[in-house]
């Protein structure tokens, strides 16, 4: 390994990216992005000390083939792979790919991705470390209608069908009674096996009002574990999430201590290696805490984290994937700050976050104190149709919410994009709701905050 | 234009991409009596600013003038052909084997499908076919040596 000056690879695009790039900087490491034909020019490739083309636009022959970027890494005398979130992030193959050639992963080992990519096993794995799950059986082929029913059954309704090798929300479908279990269960498992390459179902009991939760963690993959507060993510559209902060408000501190011992425990049996998310939901009729999963990667919200503690989470991945030390310090249950994120996507929110690439004319982001953009645009660039929507994540930092939402809020107003549509116009009405502001809104709140707006509208 | 072909936005953007594919840092044609400098990354090496002015013979170039394509009447980019792309990322051979004849030759005429090398990706052997047919005027880059997607291999002329 080039002891002297370390060569960070950078297997993905967009605002991680140009992310990973500055961290690999930081730590005195050489930048190297892999990029596909579309990405030569992106703010990443800018910033990076080298580029390497990986292959075609198109994502499933570039970005999601691990050989691909494993042959890249080599080429490019990589000491370390970054993979960022989404694409490969959590595929064991691409780190198995890596560690024979002696290259490392800036992430969890493979048989840890094995055990918490597969959810049913992430599950016992949870209940394993004594983590609180909610009530789930994996489901029959759809053909077997009788034994469906009985495991709906003992699940209870209403229920959620999740696919077992799924992840980001997607393809996830509810079920109120046994009727509507038995419906859509042959459309789930076909959409399943064309998304993910298997079928296999579960279903999870559904908690229609709840709060999402995470912890976030950092283990030294020796089973030490380092808990940086949690974060609240309820702000979501169809399960993407829009908002996040840092901490979680209006948790009490035996909540607390459970989301976060729990995830201390769940970390500690995996002897997890890196940073990674340990989701929740929060019931806000019970107050019942359930593991969600856990997500072994960066997080596209990571940055309330570090804005809150004052820490970088990804110069610490790139250091212990180096074998250095991630030079991060034991923190409190609840940070000195709190952290606020708005996710600008383009995508225009008047047609149905309908996603609107295109030529950016002008982008234009506030600066102040507590203000942090990450971005992959400048003025002149593009949003190319090829990948997801995320533009840019604004981050404001106060001493306390009350000031962290009025920041962002003016800071939200502060930002110019021309040349496509953006979320933005969404933050304005989230962030001035009386709900928001009040903090604790549940995860469907957004979706039904807004229909009743185009409603008004519409009658108006 | 005197009586010359007047350059065309088509001729200029061509030596642009050549540029943008990495074949050359720098390149000066003429057309005519307009001679067209374009360089990647910065100054012309041999950069004069007249766009036109007596030719030089190659000798008496400036010292400076270090260009891959020396500016001048006798220095026009010769056809470069049609490039063949790495269809893959990974290590470009031009035999099968160390020792081995190379699959294809400067001057070979070609055949679309014909086979003129392969790409090692992660120990898969990806043939590299030329594409189109015609005449082999050269490669581009050395055997064993890494590639990128996308970047020309070698060159074909068509027009036979």
């Amino acid at each position: 390994m080039s002891a002297e000056r370390p060569v960070v690879f950078v297997a993905n695009r967009g605002e991680i990216a140009v992310r990973i790039v500055e961290a690999a900087h930081r730590i005195g490491a050489e930048a190297v992005v892999g990029v596909s034909v579309a990405d030569r020019r992106t703010l990443a490739a800018r910033r990076a000390d080298r580029t390497v083309v990986i292959g075609p636009s198109a994502a499933n022959a570039s970005y999601l083939v691990p050989e691909l970027i494993a042959q890249a890494a080599i080429q490019s005398g990589a000491d370390v792979v970054h993979p960022g979130y989404g694409f490969l992030s959590e595929q064991p193959r691409l780190c198995e790919l890596l560690e024979e050639e002696g290259i490392a992963f800036a992430g969890p080992r493979p048989e840890t991705l094995r055990a918490i990519g597969d959810k049913s096993s992430a599950r016992a794995v949870a209940v394993r470390a004594g983590v609180p799950v909610a009530r789930a059986e994996s489901l029959p082929d759809a053909a077997d209608a009788q034994d469906v029913i009985r495991r709906g059954r003992s699940v209870g309704f209403p229920l959620l069908v999740k696919a077992v090798y799924g992840g980001g929300g997607r393809g996830i479908r509810l079920a109120r009674d046994e009727d509507e279990l038995l419906a859509l269960v042959g459309e789930a498992e076909a959409e399943a096996q064309a998304a993910f390459g298997n079928g296999a179902l579960y279903a999870e009991r559904f908690y229609g009002a709840a709060r999402h939760v995470e912890v976030q963690v950092f283990g030294d993959g020796k089973g030490g574990v380092q808990v940086f507060g949690d974060r609240d993510c309820s702000v979501q559209r169809r399960h993407q999430k829009l908002i996040e902060e840092c901490p979680a408000p209006a948790i009490d501190e035996g909540r607390r201590r459970l989301l976060h011992d729990s995830s201390r425990a769940l970390v500690r049996e995996l002897g997890y290696r890196g940073a990674g998310t340990v989701e929740f939901l929060i019931d806000t009729r019970s107050s019942d805490i359930v593991f969600l999963e856990m997500n072994a990667r960066i997080q596209v919200e990571h940055p309330v984290t570090e804005e809150a503690y004052g820490v970088d989470l990804v110069a610490a991945q790139l250091l212990l994937a180096l074998g250095r030390d991630p030079e991060l310090p034991d923190v409190d249950p609840v940070p000195p700050a709190v952290a606020i994120e708005v996710r600008v996507n383009a995508e225009d929110p008047a047609r149905g976050f309908l996603p609107s690439p295109g030529r950016l004319h002008l982008v234009d982001f506030p600066r102040g104190p507590g203000i942090r953009v990450d971005t992959h645009v400048e003025s002149g660039d593009e949003i190319p149709p090829f990948y997801d929507s995320l533009m840019a994540k604004l981050i404001v930092r106060a001493s306390d919410r009350p000031h962290a939402v009025a920041a962002l809020r003016s800071a939200v107003q502060r930002t110019r994009v021309d040349g496509v549509s953006t979320t933005l116009p969404v933050f304005d009405a989230v962030l001035d709701h009386a709900d928001f502001v009040a903090g604790a809104v549940t995860t469907t709140w957004f979706g039904e905050m807004w229909e009743a707006r185009d409603r008004v509208a519409e009658e108006g | 234009m005197s009586d010359a072909e007047p350059v065309t936005w088509d001729q200029i953007l061509r030596l642009v991409s050549l540029l943008d594919d990495g074949e050359l840092t720098e390149a000066s044609i003429r057309f005519g009596d307009v001679t067209v400098e374009v360089s990647k990354g910065g100054p012309l090496t041999g950069s004069r600013p007249e766009a036109s002015r007596p030719v030089p013979s190659p000798a008496a170039s400036p010292a400076g003038a270090s260009a891959p394509v020396a500016a001048g009447a006798d220095a026009v980019l010769p056809s470069p052909g049609t490039p063949v792309p790495a269809p893959i990322i990974g290590v470009f051979y031009r035999a099968s084997s160390p020792g081995a004849d190379p699959f294809a030759v400067e001057g070979d005429d070609v055949d679309a499908d014909r086979t003129i090398g392969i790409i090692e990706m992660m120990k898969m052997m990806n043939p590299v076919t030329a594409g189109v047919s015609g005449r082999l005027l050269g490669f581009a880059v050395a055997d064993g040596q890494a590639v990128e997607f996308g970047q020309p291999l070698a060159y074909i002329d068509e027009a036979l």
